[in-house]
């Protein structure tokens, strides 16, 4: 075992022990109650895990987690940024039995840092803009959103990229009657500095301002930055989390949010479904990238919850209803959305963490990304 | 340990397939929270929630930038569990606070717009088109448009406006940036032009615009005010104007509130427990249909209909999110383009303020003077083109010195204030009346201005006029001037109230000894 959880190991039994005090309450309780085990069941044992908040609804579903108590699981679960995840798991005696972060640049940071090897990739879902159809009219005649060669509307993010260097406000675009507000024709997005689904368009972003090419060196990095500060420090103030953006855009309407980039799973998620309205729709980004949820196991237990939510018939099915695309589907998936055509890989963790670094909403940065 | 450790497991593990029902009730838990005063308006959705869920909400009500300073020095930590203000946007700017904030969900919205008198939205014809913000401030610049604002350091309505206003004079669609704020400035000096009144929370300035609105407080009605929508549809509801304000969403766009109730990390785990199951419950369908209906806020869930007849899809503003840009809108409004002050400080020094009381008050006073280098502190200092006068008395009133703090070396104006007050003797007895009497004499050519008069005094007047002497003498004065008392020592407290209450002014007791925040917060009505 590595030695940097050796460290760890007098601080777990401490917190074990305190464990053990609330089950003796809990159990006092449950006996009160005269609970017993469901047919078929096999007895479980308290599992606490870190996840990304975009899975939050998943595990706050009663049927999950009654059915990961079936097979012997009683998980609870806290939900982090990517970047307080880190810190969470460094914390001596935090008691995580896994960590489920929602990419595989944040998985990978995790392995490294706790010296893990393992990592199950669970499922995934791609990012997605959620958006209005008078929006899509707009950016149509503005060649923003085009057609991809299955007839799908995509949005072009080069074109994005390309109005955002120019600082085109959306009462400028030709013949827009529809919205024709004085903001910066921008995809609203998380903050990135804690938030992964913003990494993702760092991901996206950074890649089209590459010139097509993954990101890998720290020179590339600080060339693209000028036009990642257009794209994320010129929106201002973000949502802290995919939740609240999601949230902003069903209820706010276009006025806050013409375009979202959110989760595929978050939109297309049937339990339940979100609140959508006649002129929501949602298109692909051009590329765009998978956030893939992968399990990292810290101890046997989570090992047990990861193969759980891979195997489990019913918990694969269960995904599939919040929207996700499980790395083994079911027969049935929920959604129907064909696969998007053009995806890209994210960079590494490291040129990731770069940009985020310059991207930190502070003086310095706010100088450089100054036009 | 280990073999111990998997048979209580195994003893108690028949919980394991038992899945309760989803119920918001739960442990008996209070959360300690810091809010903001325009939060009040919730206590009875509170209470039911903590009969619904079991969760207390004990609230400590400060303004916002007090508030942020609280959680940035620590000083919440272990004292609170969470902050509940308008907005965390100021707070999230500050690494020492954003780095002590844990969850946040927000639970309402309310956007910062314009109520403006039906007569006064006729003639401007803003009841048939709604301006833009260049158009506002362009009839504020002409003279047509005079309002109230809050002082955008003090409280969140201010702070928005301020913010709508030069991104939509800016124009450029992006949040905005330090130079964008010099680029605009001249035009912001326009819209700052027209306002008259100035408060240090969005609930007073209300309460202050209505008052003036039917007579009771002097200076005439204003055309409109700036706050909250929620407030503004409250007013109206309740009738507590003579005529009904007329809401004005400027075509451009609007900054909302959203008040996100955020837990403070290092929050214990039946805290937290507590902390979803409140917000979870406040959420619920039926909790946001009772928000819109009892407090006119926006709901932030999908199904629940807006407050009767509010428009929908408002165009919601960038914000910038660097302290720098921050920073350099609020510097800009207090020392380029708001209406300067001139406030007269009518400081007790008579006998009675001899040694430790004359000692704090001029410590409170030099905090005012650049040397409280605080959060608070630095939006309380003298600020550029302000001019003070200070006027001490005892037996009779003293003789006034007047500064204006020069806007090339505001500091060294500011260290001549600080040898004044250094210089104060206690001796004597104490004039009261005669010395605000005086006071009110030194605002003649005090043009547009803002005039207020601050009264310090630790005991009851005993020389010269008395308090019915000094209200008959208001009704024949020439100028309105709001007269902000702050009780010290003995102070007659019904008098002092009266003389607030007379004047348009606002009650401080300082009796409990913080002199110096007493200075500071009054600092946001002037």
């Amino acid at each position: 075992m590595a030695s940097s959880r050796a460290g760890w190991t007098g601080t777990r039994i401490v917190a074990l022990a305190a464990g053990v005090v609330l089950i003796i309450v809990a159990a006092v309780v449950v006996t009160r109650h005269g609970g017993s085990a469901a047919d078929g069941c096999v007895s479980a044992v308290p599992v606490r895990g870190v996840i990304g908040s975009e899975k939050e609804p998943f595990f706050d579903d009663d049927r999950v987690t009654a059915r990961l108590a079936c097979l012997g699981y009683e998980v609870d679960v806290d939900s982090r940024g990517s970047r307080e995840m880190l810190d969470s798991l460094s914390q001596p005696g935090n008691g995580y039995a896994f960590a489920f972060p929602s990419s595989t640049p944040t998985a990978q940071k995790i392995q490294q840092t706790l010296e893990i090897d393992e990592r199950l990739p669970l499922f995934s879902t791609p990012m997605a803009v959620a958006t209005f159809r008078p929006i899509v009219a707009v950016l149509t005649r503005a060649g923003v959103i085009r057609k991809a060669s299955d007839g799908t509307d995509v949005l072009d993010i080069a074109a994005l990229l390309d109005l955002a260097r120019r600082g085109v406000t959306w009462d400028r675009l030709e013949g827009n009657v529809e919205y024709p507000a004085r903001k910066t024709v921008l995809l609203s997005t998380t903050d990135p500095q804690d938030s992964n689904s913003a990494i993702m368009y760092l991901s996206i972003a950074s890649q089209v301002a590459n010139g097509g090419a993954i990101v890998t060196t720290s020179e590339q990095a600080r060339q693209v930055l000028p036009d990642l500060c257009r794209l994320i420090f010129d929106q201002g103030d973000k949502p802290e989390t995919s939740q609240v953006l999601f949230d902003n855009y069903v209820v706010d309407g276009m006025g806050r949010t013409p375009l979202a980039l959110v989760y595929e799973a978050q939109y297309d998620t049937t339990a339940p479904p979100p609140q959508l309205g006649a002129d929501n729709v949602l298109v692909y980004p051009r590329p765009t990238v998978y956030s893939r949820h992968t399990l990292i196991p810290v101890t046997e237990e989570g090992r047990g919850v990861g193969q759980a939510l891979r195997d489990d018939p019913d918990l694969v099915r269960l995904a599939e209803e919040h929207g996700f695309r499980p790395e083994k589907p079911s027969g049935q998936p929920v959604t129907k959305r064909p696969r998007p055509v053009d995806v890209v890989e994210s960079p590494s963790f490291e040129v990731l963490e770069t940009m985020l670094s310059a991207l930190a909403p502070t003086a310095q940065n706010a100088a450089r990304c100054a036009q | 340990m280990r073999k111990f450790l998997v048979a209580v497991l195994a003893a108690v593990s028949l919980a394991g397939c038992t899945s309760a029902p989803e119920s918001s009730s739960g442990p008996a838990v209070t959360l300690r929270v810091l809010a903001g005063s325009e939060l009040r308006d919730m206590a009875p959705l509170l209470a039911e929630a903590a009969e619904e869920t079991g969760v207390t909400v004990e609230m400590t009500y400060l303004g916002t930038l007090e508030g942020a300073e609280t959680v940035a020095s620590g000083a919440a930590d272990g004292r609170y569990d969470a902050v509940w203000f308008s907005s965390t946007r100021y707070l999230q700017t500050i690494p020492e606070a954003k780095k002590r904030l844990a969850n946040t969900t927000r639970i309402m919205g309310s956007p910062v717009v314009l109520g403006v008198r039906e007569p006064a939205a006729r003639r401007l014809g803003w009841d048939a088109k709604a301006p833009t913000w260049s158009e506002i401030a362009a009839a504020a610049e002409r003279g047509e448009f005079t309002y109230g604002m809050t002082d955008p350091a003090a409280s969140n309505t201010g702070f928005s406006a301020l913010v709508a206003v030069a991104a939509a004079l800016d124009g450029s669609g992006r949040a905005l940036d330090a130079a964008a704020v010099d680029r605009i400035a001249p035009r912001l000096a326009g819209f700052f032009s027209g306002q008259r009144l100035t408060a240090g929370s969005s609930d007073w300035l209300s309460g202050s615009f209505v008052r003036r609105a039917t007579g009771e407080d002097p200076g005439g009605p204003l055309d409109g005010l700036v706050n909250y929508e929620s407030t503004l549809r409250s007013l109206n509801r309740d009738r507590q104007l003579p005529e009904p304000l007329t809401i004005v969403y400027p075509a451009d766009g609007v900054i909302s509130a959203d008040y996100p109730f955020t837990l403070l990390a290092g929050a214990s785990d039946e805290v937290r427990d507590g902390y979803g199951r409140l917000v979870d419950h406040l959420r619920a369908e039926s909790t946001q249909n009772a928000i819109v209906a009892e407090t006119e806020r926006r709901a932030v869930v999908p199904n629940v209909g807006l407050p009767d007849g509010a428009p929908s899809g408002l165009v919601e503003l960038p914000f910038p999110d660097t302290r720098t840009a921050i920073d350099a809108l609020l510097v800009a409004y207090f020392d380029r383009l708001r209406t300067p002050a001139r406030t007269v400080y009518v400081l007790d020094v008579s006998g009675s303020m001899a040694g430790e009381r004359l000692a704090a008050l001029k410590t409170a006073l030099t905090g005012l003077t650049g040397v409280d280098t605080t959060l608070s502190g630095r939006y309380c200092r003298f600020r550029s083109r302000e001019e003070v006068i200070l006027l001490p008395f005892a037996s009779v009133a003293g003789e006034p010195t007047t500064f204006t703090v020069s806007a090339e070396s505001p500091q060294s104006s500011r260290d001549a204030i600080r040898t004044a007050i250094d210089g104060l003797r206690a001796e004597g007895e104490t004039a009261v009346y005669d010395s605000l009497v005086k006071a009110y004499g030194l605002f003649a050519d005090a043009g547009e201005r803002f005039p207020s008069i601050v009264l310090m005094t630790d005991g009851e007047s005993n020389a010269g006029r008395a308090l019915g002497d000094f209200t008959s003498f208001l009704a024949t004065a020439p100028h309105p001037v709001r007269v902000f008392p702050i009780l010290f020592g003995e102070a007659a407290e019904q008098e002092m109230r009266q003389v607030a209450s007379s004047t348009g002014g606002e009650l401080w007791d300082a009796r409990d000894g913080d002199l110096g925040r007493a200075f500071c917060q009054i600092r946001g009505y002037q």
